[in-house]
């Protein structure tokens, strides 16, 4: 989704400024807590936002989701998610760099330059199997080991932590797409972006959400630990995880969260074609 | 010359099952063992003359059979398991196994044509073995999602303890929102229980 918090008529670079300030007042007036990660400080404020994001989603997005899959065929929905991924494709190879990783820099730059063929409608790089991979500042920081800091609720935005937000800015003004046009055209540009994120992902999505809902004791609590638990997946990208929090009771587990090429004693490798194969049966 | 070779063809035959039952063999063991399970559980999905009760009934064996459930319930319940009675224990038990198996059964039919790829396994601490697989949906061809499974060795085969999807585990993820119920209601183990209840009735309303 995006920036949909700083919409304002100032110019781009006092709102970064000011939300940045903001974001690190926050995260440094939480500094006592930011070693217990697993804790959630704001939870009662955070509780009611994520409260006003279920009702936003049953009265609105969902309905919208729900719309937007009768009425929009399949072909032309991937498309539209293959645009979305394709516009992040810069911000992408930057992380990249930034993590040193060169490979997936490599990867990553080829992916955008295949898909920009057809301005990221048509995903030919996954044809030649280099798939689309999630990266964003907020993994970066968290692969140099910064902790996550507490737990946040955005409203419409959803779950994220003082780290993820951060980084989530930072991503905004490193993409070249945040600038191009003029300021007039930049916030409807965000804006719809956004939207359509959102309707794109409620839809893909739509049977897991509605379960989640229907099957929880606890639906914050099972949104904060999945939240958690993804973010850490994809920081760590299947490789031993930086700074486990002792508290966290998923370090139980830690094992199975990281599963790497080089601990697994058979692997019976996976050519492509077995693939292909699968695919098409 | 005819006896040595028997001896040998003997020695052979007793030799092959000590390696596969060795550490590596339980491995590929526990890898065949999930390819089976799995590949009846999208069966189980894509039939569409089972009705929903059949479909329940048959997850619900399956559940039995292929996860250790005392053991996943123990943990999701973590140390409060120390402070429940014997009949909180039973309660709690059965309702979670009944909550399980109905959003698995959901689950699958969500799941339905999907196909699975075993990848390869990893021996853990604690007689723990990991198999790593991957799911493919066939509509969404360039989509897959990494599942690895965590298993505990039992008797001949094995049990499942956790599924670990796109590096969500349910077991956490369940031990977490449980651990915040209890949080929230003074680490009450009936308002657990009640609050099972209730969701267990939502989720068999909505069928």
């Amino acid at each position: 989704m995006g920036n949909l918090g700083l919409k304002s008529k100032n110019s781009v670079a006092k709102r970064f400024a000011v939300v940045l300030f903001s974001l690190c007042v926050l995260l440094s007036g939480c500094k006592t807590i930011t070693n217990i990660s697993g804790d959630d400080p704001l939870e009662p404020l955070n509780r009611s936002i994520f409260g006003f994001n279920e009702g936003v989603d049953q009265v609105i997005l969902r309905p919208t989701a729900i719309a937007y899959k009768e009425l929009v065929p399949v072909s032309i929905r991937s498309g539209i998610r293959n645009v979305l991924r394709w516009l992040n494709g810069p911000v992408i190879v930057i992380n990249d760099l930034a993590q040193a990783n060169l490979d997936q820099a490599k990867n990553d730059s080829l992916r955008f330059l295949m898909n920009t063929t057809s301005l990221g409608f048509i995903d030919i790089a996954s044809d030649f199997d280099i798939k689309y991979k999630q990266e964003d500042f907020g993994q970066t920081l968290g692969s140099y080991g910064v902790p996550s800091g507490p737990y946040l609720v955005f409203p419409l935005l959803g779950p994220s932590n003082t780290r993820d937000a951060i980084g989530r800015v930072v991503d905004y003004f490193l993409n070249p797409f945040s600038y191009v046009g003029n300021a007039n055209s930049r916030m409807p540009y965000t804006v719809s972006k956004n939207i359509l994120s959102a309707v794109s992902f409620r839809s893909e999505n739509f049977e897991q959400i509605d379960d989640l809902r229907s099957s929880s004791l606890d639906a914050y609590a099972k949104v904060r630990t999945i939240y958690r638990q993804q973010r850490r997946s994809a920081i760590n990208n299947g490789k031993a995880p930086v700074n486990i929090s002792a508290q966290d009771p998923s370090k139980l587990f830690e094992e199975s969260l990281t599963f790497s090429n080089n601990d697994v004693k058979t692997v019976r490798e996976v050519s492509r074609k077995q693939i292909k194969n699968v695919d098409t049966k | 010359m005819h006896s040595s070779v028997k001896i040998f063809v003997f020695l052979i035959a007793l030799w092959i099952p000590i390696e596969t039952y060795g550490e590596e063999g339980s491995g590929i063991r526990a890898e065949q063992f999930i390819e089976v399970l799995s590949s009846e559980a999208l069966t189980l999905a894509t039939d569409t003359t089972l009705t929903s009760k059949d479909r329940l009934s048959k997850i619900s064996k399956l559940l039995s059979e292929g996860f250790d459930m005392p053991w996943i319930a123990r943990f999701v319940l973590g140390r409060n398991w120390r402070n429940a009675s014997q009949n909180e224990r039973e309660d709690y038990s059965r309702l979670f196994k009944t909550i399980l198996e109905h959003s698995y059964s959901r689950q699958f039919t969500d799941y339905s044509g999907q196909k699975i790829l075993i990848l390869g396994h990893k021996l853990g601490r604690r007689d723990y073995i990991f198999v790593r697989s991957r799911i493919f949906d066939p509509v969404r061809s360039n989509i897959h999602i990494d599942v690895n499974w965590r298993l505990v060795p039992a008797g001949n085969s094995f049990k499942i303890v956790d599924i670990v999807i796109e590096g969500v585990s349910m077991a956490v993820t369940q031990r977490n929102e449980y651990a915040s119920v209890l949080q929230r209601n003074g680490n009450s183990i009936p308002a657990l229980i009640n609050a099972m209840r209730k969701s267990l009735a939502k989720l068999e309303k909505h069928r």
